[in-house]
């Protein structure tokens, strides 16, 4: 859970800053009290070198200048997803294979990325037990400006995410993935990455959807990463 | 395969034609007027009355028809490649990657090979009957490939630069005395002008056309330094031998050795058979030039591989008939099926598997699949509006190929800027817009991206209390 700064609270008036100190606090003792300290990504060099496109919509997110802010995160937290099983819905992929999603490489190169089929697609990530989630970090594909369609992350403590299933982020406005209608912003894919939230859920299994992209209908996946408490 | 934006394009020149507006050639950025003819009567017999009446499969049956009569107008040359170099030859041009490709892609290129093809096909009967009527045809078709694209210059300037050396090299004689062949030339060469006069001209309706014609080549002088299609000279070896994402590039590979062989067959019987010596040299020049010009797509290449597919032909029937003396005619067929798979399978990926997959060497720019996600929302958007008069606007110039996906739309309209009036219902802006249009527009605005072309965004725009879904 991101930690309130002063400096993001300086525009809000008491009520507001009294109820977000509140929820701070409530949320920081929800994760156990632990040092919180910034989430250490190791990112891969950008090979998107041209303009970025520059859309500022209600659900689409702005483009951003300057360094992303930190993202807050326990003290001691680790990338479970590392080298981990990962089973898809496409479980012959185009192109690459499973294993690349879990195996700690995120250029954006040929070859280190994997192709699932058409349309809608999932993978899932075994962190082999449950653990206390703090943030999903996802690379889709970042060597060219593209978006993809309905992303959805969930987490469960069941492979088959039948039940207990916790939804972090699904930007699937449409309800094409039939999880409901999302609501979380659409966004360009960029070599940072996209940090989920995943708010100290305890879950062993991570489960990541898609629905092509404004590019093609396939959907890729270049690197996940799950930090939670070991 | 969705619509590339220069179909687009040209189907908005078309829909113009078919409203009843006079074609009027423009010499900037637009190709001559060869292909929208050609079109034209398909279209009109097929009922449309505008642009919203045509649909792509009509609108590529010309480059598909054009992809047929390339491989029937091998005949042409029979009497100078055997007929088992023509239907070697008619392997590539029928599976080949890049045949195949843009024999679905209604541009001007295929037409514009087809009637080099046909022009060179005539040159060379006329060369061996010393017949009148095929100089006219040679001059009329020449006055075609004018006025099919400015690129005709260089093909004109190649196929008589290959003609004076095959004549050095080997002996060609013109049938004829001096005197009656001066006559076909000048007969030739009035009606390569009357031709091209006559299509530039819109058929004497656009007298101007004439004279742009001959000032659309400054244009295309410039357009040659690159205009942004900036390449490096090795670019068209590059896209016909290096694997891709999606592929092996067999029709390179395959074109390249048979076609070394083909051009040592040509060699060795240059002085029966000059005509391969003459596709060898003009394919060499063609290539030349066009890897010379910084400007380059990957459809010129077709200019080049055409000619190369009749030398391969020859070094694939050499080849055959080597292999049928030695270990009978099983060898010779099976080097035949090897090379059909071959390009086969290339053609399955490239053409039907991915034809718009940015790993895809012959896809240039092209128009992405959610392209075509966006006609279907914004249809369903206005069908659900249950207003006939809900007005769609377009906002910003990169929007290409929206105009052919928003064909049906009844009330589209394009703006540089949002407009105060008509109130749009529904409001698609290019990405470098869509910060200017969501503030214009305000709160109360629902926003889906899409993608119309690779890095080419386009944002949606609809409002949920009009009543749209």
């Amino acid at each position: 859970m991101p930690t309130p700064t002063t400096t993001l609270l300086d525009g809000f008036r008491r009520p507001a800053l009294l109820a977000a100190a509140a929820a701070a606090l409530f949320m920081v003792s929800t994760a156990g009290a632990e040092d919180l300290v910034p989430l250490k990504l190791d990112l891969p060099k950008p090979m998107f070198v041209g303009t970025p496109v520059p859309v500022k919509l209600p659900n689409l997110e702005a483009p951003r200048a300057g360094r992303r802010p930190d993202f807050m995160v326990p003290k001691g937290v680790e990338n479970l997803a590392l080298n981990k099983k990962v089973t898809s819905s496409d479980m012959e992929p185009v192109l690459g294979d499973l294993t690349l999603i879990t195996d700690g490489e995120k250029a954006g190169d040929e070859g280190n990325y994997v192709e699932l089929g058409k349309g809608k697609q999932w993978v899932q990530i075994d962190l082999t037990a449950s653990h206390k989630l703090y943030a999903v970090v996802v690379w889709h594909f970042h060597s060219q400006a593209r978006a993809y369609k309905a992303v959805a992350v969930q987490v469960s403590d069941d492979p088959d995410f039948s039940k207990g299933v916790e939804t972090l982020y699904n930007s699937d406005d449409q309800n094409v993935l039939g999880l409901g209608v999302g609501k979380d912003p659409t966004y360009i894919e960029t070599y940072e990455g996209r940090i989920v939230d995943a708010k100290g859920v305890s879950a062993r299994y991570v489960r990541l959807y898609s629905a092509g992209n404004t590019t093609s209908e396939m959907n890729h996946y270049i690197e996940v990463e799950v930090y939670g408490l070991p | 395969m969705p619509v590339h934006t220069d179909e687009a394009v040209n189907a908005s020149i078309l829909g113009s034609m078919l409203e009843g507006g006079t074609y009027r050639y423009d010499p900037v950025d637009r190709h001559g007027p060869t292909l929208y003819y050609a079109t034209y009567p398909i279209a009109r017999a097929l009922g449309a009355g505008s642009m919203s009446g045509l649909e792509a499969p009509w609108l590529r049956l010309v480059p598909a028809v054009c992809g047929a009569a390339l491989i029937a107008s091998l005949l042409l040359f029979r009497s100078g490649v055997t007929d088992a170099g023509l239907r070697g030859a008619a392997l590539w041009l029928g599976l080949g990657a890049p045949f195949v490709y843009y024999g679905r892609y209604w541009i001007h290129e295929t037409l514009f090979v087809l009637i080099t093809f046909l022009m060179l096909g005539s040159a060379w009967r006329y060369l061996g009957t010393g017949r009148r009527a095929w100089a006219v045809a040679t001059g009329a078709l020449a006055g075609l490939l004018l006025a099919t694209k400015e690129t005709a210059v260089l093909s004109l300037f190649c196929s008589v630069l290959a003609l004076a050396l095959t004549r050095a090299l080997c002996p060609v004689r013109i049938e004829g005395d001096r005197r009656s062949i001066s006559v076909d030339l000048a007969l030739g060469l009035c009606t390569a002008v009357l031709a091209a006069a006559a299509l530039f001209t819109s058929f004497g309706q656009n007298p101007h056309g004439a004279l742009d014609a001959l000032r659309s080549m400054g244009e295309a002088t410039a357009r040659a330094g690159g205009q942004g299609h900036e390449k490096p000279a090795l670019a068209y070896v590059r896209w016909l031998f290096i694997p891709g994402l999606r592929s092996i590039p067999w029709c390179g590979w395959t074109l390249s050795l048979f076609g070394a062989a083909g051009a040592a067959a040509a060699w060795r019987s240059r002085r029966d058979a000059p005509l391969p010596v003459f596709l060898m040299l003009y394919a060499f020049f063609i290539g030349m030039a066009y890897s010379a010009i910084p400007y380059k797509t990957p459809w010129l290449e077709l200019n080049a591989l055409a000619p190369t597919a009749v030398v391969a032909g020859i070094g694939l029937c050499d080849l055959c008939g080597r292999a049928q003396r030695r270990a009978g005619w099983a060898a010779a067929a099976a080097i035949v099926a090897f090379c059909a798979v071959l390009l086969g399978s290339e053609s399955r990926l490239l053409c039907f598997s991915y034809p718009a997959d940015p790993g895809n060497p012959l896809a240039y720019s092209p128009t992405v699949p959610d392209a075509e996600r966006l006609e279907l929302r914004v249809e369903a958007l206005l069908a659900g509006a249950h207003n006939p008069g809900a007005v769609v606007a377009v906002v910003g110039p990169d929007i290409w190929p929206l105009p052919w996906y928003l064909r049906h739309c009844p009330n589209v309209g394009y703006w540089a800027e949002l407009p105060d009036s008509p109130a749009p219902a529904v409001v698609i802006a290019a990405s470098a817009e869509s910060e200017r249009v969501a503030a214009r527009l305000g709160t109360g605005w629902r926003a889906q991206i899409f993608g119309i072309r690779p890095e080419v965004l386009v944002v949606l725009y609809t409002r949920s209390e009009a009543g749209l879904p």
